[in-house]
C-alpha cells in the first residue's frame, strides 16, 4: 500500500507527540538519576541536568548501609508478592462464578459489586471497621483490605466472557465440574489477563502508601513508599518548620535523589517480563467488556 | 517531765518538717483520696501519651528509647503512673490524629499545633474540659505547671463565657522570628558599612549588583543582590513592618492579626512597594516565583555564594551544622564568606521595631476517652518540672552534651539509643519549645553553642538583633472566631499568589494588582474575620 503524503505527515506528527510524551516521562527520571550520582557541590551550583557531574556513588552507599531502607525494600517486596497472590486468587474467585448465566441473583450480585466502585465509606469508617476487625497496625492490614479491585475483577470477567462457552460445555460433557473447568480451561487460556492484572496489583501495592499511613503505626512495617513520603514531607513541610522554629536536618540532595531511585526502580524490572502479555491483556479485556 | 515532753514534741515536729522537705509536697489526704501524701497514686494507674515520630535518618523509635524509658521510670517512681507512648507521624500528624480521635482511639495526652482540630472535636464532645483541674483546689498538685506556664498559658484558651479549657498552651521559650542577613565579606570588600537605614540597604544592594564582576568573577551573571521567596510576608518582614506606624494600638494589631504574615496591618502595601521597586531594578532574584515550598534552589544559591542579602528565620543560615548555609558557603566561597545579621529598617519613630508572636507553642489536650485526667495532669506537671525537662533537653553529660568552663552546655550528637530524635527532645517536653536551663545567661550562651561549626559570634548577634526593640503582638482571649474556621489554607494561598503578582508587576501597575488582590482576599473571608475580631474585642475588652 502506498501511503499518501497526508498520512505520512500524520504519522510523523503522532510520532512526534509520542516522543514528547516519552521525554516528559523520561527527563525527570534522568534528572533524579543524575542528581543521585552527582557531587554535593555540583548540586549546590545547580549544574546537574540529565548527566551526573562530579560522579560518585556515595549516596547509594549511604542508602544501602541504612538498614531502614533495605529492610523496607525487602518488606515491600514481601507484601507485594503475597498481596498479588491473594489478590489474583480473590479476583478469579469473584469473576469466574459471575460468568455462569445460570447463577441465581447474578444481576443483583453484579450490581452490588459495581456499587462499591462508585461509593466508599471514607477513611474514618474504614478505620473503625479495621479497628473492630483487629487488623490495625498488623501486617495483614497492608494486604487484606484492598486485595480485591472491582475494576480489575471486571476486566477479568470480561476476558472470561470472551472464552467460547462451547469449550466449557464440552468439558462439562466429559464430566468436569466448575473448579476443574476453571483450572484446566479458563486459567490456561487467560494468561494475558492474569499477567496484566498481576502487574496492576503489584504496581499498586508497590506504589501505595496511604493505607499504611492511616492504618499502620509500626515503623518496621512501613512500605518503602511511605518511608519515602515521610522523608520528602519532612523536607517540604515549611509550615511545620516555621511553627517549630527549626528545620529538620534533611538529607542532602544527592541522598534524596538516591532514595527516590531506590524506591522506584525495582518495580520497573517486572515490566519487561510481563510486557508481552500486557498490551494484549489490557485491551482485550476492555474492548469486550 | 513537762520539759521532756516538750523536747519529744519539738523533735517530732522537726522530724515531721524534715520529711516534708524531703518528700516535696505534703498533700491533704481528704482532698485527693486516690493519692498518698507525696502525690503518688495508691493504685498504679496507666496513661497513654502521644509522641511525634519524625522518622529521622538514624533515629530511634520514639516510644522505645533511652529518654522514653527515663520518663516511664520517673512517672512510675514519683506518681505510680505507667506511661505508654503512642507514636504519631510528625508530617501527617493532623490526619492521623483526626483518625484516632474519630475512632475513640486517641492517646490520653495529645499534642498538636492545630487548635482548629481540637475545636472541631470539642464541639462534638470529643475533648475533655481541663478547667476543673486548673482551679485553685488543684493548684497544689501541679506547682510546676503553674509556675512555668502560669495563668497566661494554662488558661489561654479558656472560653470567656463558659469557662471551658479544651487545651493548654506550651511555651515558646526562645521567642524569635526573623533576621535580615547580608554578606559580611562583601561589605568589607566594597568598603561599605553595615546598613542602618533603608537607603543604606538599597545602596548596598545596588553596589552588590554593580560590582558583580569583582565579587563573583566568572559567575558574575549569577549575582543575586537580594533573595526572597513566594512567601513574601515572612521573607521580607523586617522591611514591610518598618512601615507599620509606631502609634498602632494593641487593638488594631489584634483585629488585623489573623494573617501571621502581617498582610492586614497598616503599612504593608508601602513596604511591598519597595520590594516591587527592587524587583524592577533587577535587585531581586528574578526566578523566585517559580519555586515552591521545600525547594532547595534558593538555599543552593546562598550556599554557592551568589546571594548578597535576604530575610528569613532568625537563625536560618546557621542551622544544621555542617549542612548549614554558612558552613557550605565557606566551603564553596572561601573561609571569609559569611552571612551576618543586620538591623537596617527603622519605623516612623526611628525605632528598629520587631513584631513578635505572643510566645505560645503547641497545644496539649485530653480527648474525651481519657479516663485518667488526674494522672494525665500529673504527667504534664512532671514533664514541666525544671529538673526533668532540663535533663530531657540536654541529656546525659558526656553523651548528649559537654559542660564548658563557664557552665554553658554544648550539645554532642549522640547515636543509637541515646539519640535525641528532635532538638532538645521537644517531642517529649511537650510544654516547652526551646532550651531553658533555668538561668537566662547560661541559656543564651548555650543556644549560641548549638550551631557548631558556625562561629558563635554570628549566632550571638542574630540572637540579640531578632528581638531587639521587640513588641509582642498581644493576645486577647475572646473565644472562638467562627469566621476563621477552616479559612487558613485557602486565604494563605490567595495571599501568596497576589503578593507575588504585585512584586513582579510593573511599577505603574503595582497599585492596581495589589488592590485587586487585597479586595479579593477581603471578599473571600478576610473582611468577615476582621469584623468578627473587632466585634468580639469590643464585647470583651471595651
Amino acid at each position: 500500500m502506498v501511503k499518501t503524503r497526508k498520512s505520512k505527515a500524520g504519522d510523523l506528527f503522532v510520532a512526534f507527540l509520542c516522543l514528547l510524551l516519552i521525554l516528559a516521562c523520561l527527563l525527570p527520571m534522568l534528572n533524579i538519576a543524575a542528581r543521585s550520582l552527582s557531587s554535593p557541590q555540583a548540586l549546590i551550583r545547580n549544574e546537574v541536568t540529565i548527566w551526573p557531574k562530579g560522579f560518585n556513588i556515595e549516596a547509594y552507599k549511604a542508602v544501602l548501609n541504612d538498614s531502614k531502607y533495605t529492610w523496607s525494600l525487602v518488606w515491600t517486596a514481601i507484601i507485594t508478592v503475597i498481596g498479588v497472590i491473594i489478590s489474583m486468587t480473590m479476583t478469579t474467585l469473584c469473576a469466574y462464578p459471575l460468568t455462569y448465566e445460570k447463577l441465581k441473583g447474578r444481576r443483583l450480585i453484579n450490581g452490588m459489586i459495581l456499587l462499591t466502585m462508585y461509593f466508599n465509606a471514607g477513611t474514618i469508617p474504614t478505620y473503625l471497621l479495621l479497628k473492630d476487625l483487629k487488623l490495625l497496625n498488623r501486617p495483614a492490614v497492608l494486604v487484606i483490605p484492598y486485595c480485591l479491585s472491582v475494576f480489575n475483577m471486571i476486566i477479568m470477567r470480561s476476558f472470561f466472557y470472551g472464552i467460547p462457552e462451547s469449550l466449557r460445555e464440552s468439558a462439562e460433557i466429559d464430566g468436569a465440574g466448575p473448579v476443574r473447568v476453571l483450572l484446566s480451561i479458563y486459567l490456561p487460556l487467560s494468561k494475558p489477563v492474569l499477567a496484566t492484572l498481576s502487574l496492576f496489583y503489584a504496581v499498586g501495592r508497590w506504589n501505595g502508601f496511604s493505607d499504611a499511613l492511616m492504618f499502620m503505626n509500626k515503623r518496621e512495617y512501613y512500605p518503602i513508599q511511605l518511608l519515602l513520603y515521610n522523608i520528602l514531607k519532612s523536607i517540604t513541610s515549611i509550615d511545620i518548620q516555621t511553627q517549630e522554629g527549626y528545620a529538620t536536618p534533611g538529607l542532602t540532595q544527592s541522598l534524596q535523589a538516591a532514595t527516590v531511585m531506590f524506591a522506584t526502580v525495582p518495580i520497573l524490572f517486572i515490566y519487561p517480563w510481563l510486557q508481552r502479555y500486557f498490551i494484549h491483556g489490557a485491551t482485550l479485556g476492555a474492548i469486550k467488556g | 517531765m513537762k520539759k521532756r515532753r516538750l523536747v519529744v514534741l519539738s523533735t517530732l515536729l522537726i522530724a515531721l518538717m524534715l520529711t516534708a522537705c524531703f518528700s516535696g509536697t505534703i498533700l491533704s489526704a481528704s482532698k485527693f483520696p486516690e493519692l498518698d501524701a507525696n502525690g503518688r497514686f495508691l493504685k498504679t494507674r496507666a496513661i497513654t501519651v502521644e509522641v511525634y515520630d519524625r522518622g529521622n535518618p538514624g533515629g530511634s523509635k520514639p516510644e522505645d528509647n533511652f529518654f522514653a524509658h527515663w520518663i516511664k521510670e520517673g512517672m512510675l517512681r514519683d506518681h505510680n503512673v505507667k506511661v505508654t507512648f503512642v507514636p504519631v507521624p510528625r508530617w501527617t500528624e493532623v490526619e492521623v490524629l483526626n483518625n484516632l480521635l474519630a475512632a475513640g482511639d486517641a492517646p490520653d495526652v495529645c499534642v498538636t499545633y492545630s487548635y482548629p482540630t481540637i475545636l472541631t472535636y470539642a464541639n462534638m464532645g470529643g475533648v475533655l474540659d481541663m478547667s476543673p483541674y486548673l482551679t485553685d483546689e488543684y493548684k497544689e498538685l501541679f506547682p510546676d505547671l503553674w509556675d512555668f506556664l502560669g495563668e497566661r498559658f494554662l488558661l489561654w484558651n479558656q472560653d470567656p463565657v463558659k469557662g471551658t479549657v479544651w487545651a493548654i498552651e506550651a511555651r515558646l521559650f526562645q521567642n524569635k522570628r526573623i533576621n535580615t542577613f547580608v554578606r559580611e565579606d562583601w561589605l568589607k570588600k566594597l568598603n561599605l558599612p553595615e546598613p542602618r537605614s533603608l537607603e543604606e540597604f538599597e545602596n548596598m544592594l545596588r553596589a552588590f549588583k554593580a560590582n558583580a564582576k569583582l565579587l563573583l568573577g566568572k559567575d558574575a551573571d549569577k549575582m543575586i543582590p537580594y533573595s526572597t521567596s513566594y512567601d513574601i510576608g515572612w521573607r521580607n518582614e523586617h522591611l514591610i513592618t518598618s512601615f507599620v506606624p509606631e502609634s498602632i494600638t494593641d487593638k488594631e494589631l489584634y483585629i488585623h492579626d489573623f494573617d501571621d504574615r502581617r498582610l492586614l496591618w497598616p503599612g504593608f502595601k508601602e513596604g511591598l512597594r519597595i520590594l516591587n521597586k527592587w524587583y524592577n531594578e533587577g535587585l531581586i532574584w528574578k526566578d523566585f516565583p517559580l519555586y515552591g515550598p521545600g525547594d532547595g534552589t534558593e538555599d543552593n544559591n546562598m550556599k554557592a555564594g551568589y546571594v548578597g542579602a535576604f530575610m528569613h528565620n532568625w537563625d536560618y543560615p546557621y542551622r544544621n551544622g555542617k549542612d548549614s548555609i554558612q558552613y557550605q558557603l565557606q566551603l564553596m566561597a572561601g573561609p571569609d564568606a559569611a552571612f551576618i545579621a543586620v538591623e537596617p529598617f527603622k519605623n516612623d519613630a526611628g525605632i528598629y521595631r520587631k513584631y513578635l508572636a505572643p510566645g505560645n507553642d503547641r497545644k496539649v489536650f485530653f480527648p474525651a476517652t481519657n479516663d485518667e485526667p488526674l494522672a494525665s495532669m500529673l504527667y504534664l506537671n512532671w514533664i514541666t518540672k525544671l529538673e526533668n525537662r532540663r535533663f530531657l533537653q540536654i541529656g546525659v553529660e558526656g553523651v548528649n552534651h559537654k559542660v564548658l568552663a563557664d557552665g554553658s552546655i554544648q550539645n554532642i550528637a549522640a547515636t543509637g539509643d541515646m539519640i535525641m530524635n528532635s532538638p532538645q527532645n521537644i517531642d517529649y517536653t511537650i510544654t516547652i519549645n526551646g532550651l531553658d536551663l533555668g538561668d537566662p545567661v547560661l541559656t543564651a550562651r548555650s543556644v549560641a553553642l548549638g550551631y557548631d561549626p558556625v562561629d558563635k559570634r554570628f549566632i550571638e548577634k542574630a540572637y540579640q538583633l531578632t528581638d531587639n526593640n521587640a513588641r509582642y503582638t498581644p493576645y486577647f482571649n475572646v473565644g472562638e472566631i467562627k469566621a476563621e474556621e477552616g479559612m487558613g489554607p485557602a486565604l494563605a494561598e490567595k495571599r501568596d499568589n497576589f503578593l507575588v503578582q504585585a512584586v513582579v508587576a510593573k511599577p505603574e501597575d503595582f497599585d492596581k494588582v495589589f488592590d485587586a488582590g487585597m479586595k479579593d482576599y477581603l471578599n473571600s473571608g478576610g473582611q468577615a474575620i476582621i469584623n468578627e475580631r473587632k466585634a468580639k474585642f469590643e464585647q470583651y475588652y471595651e
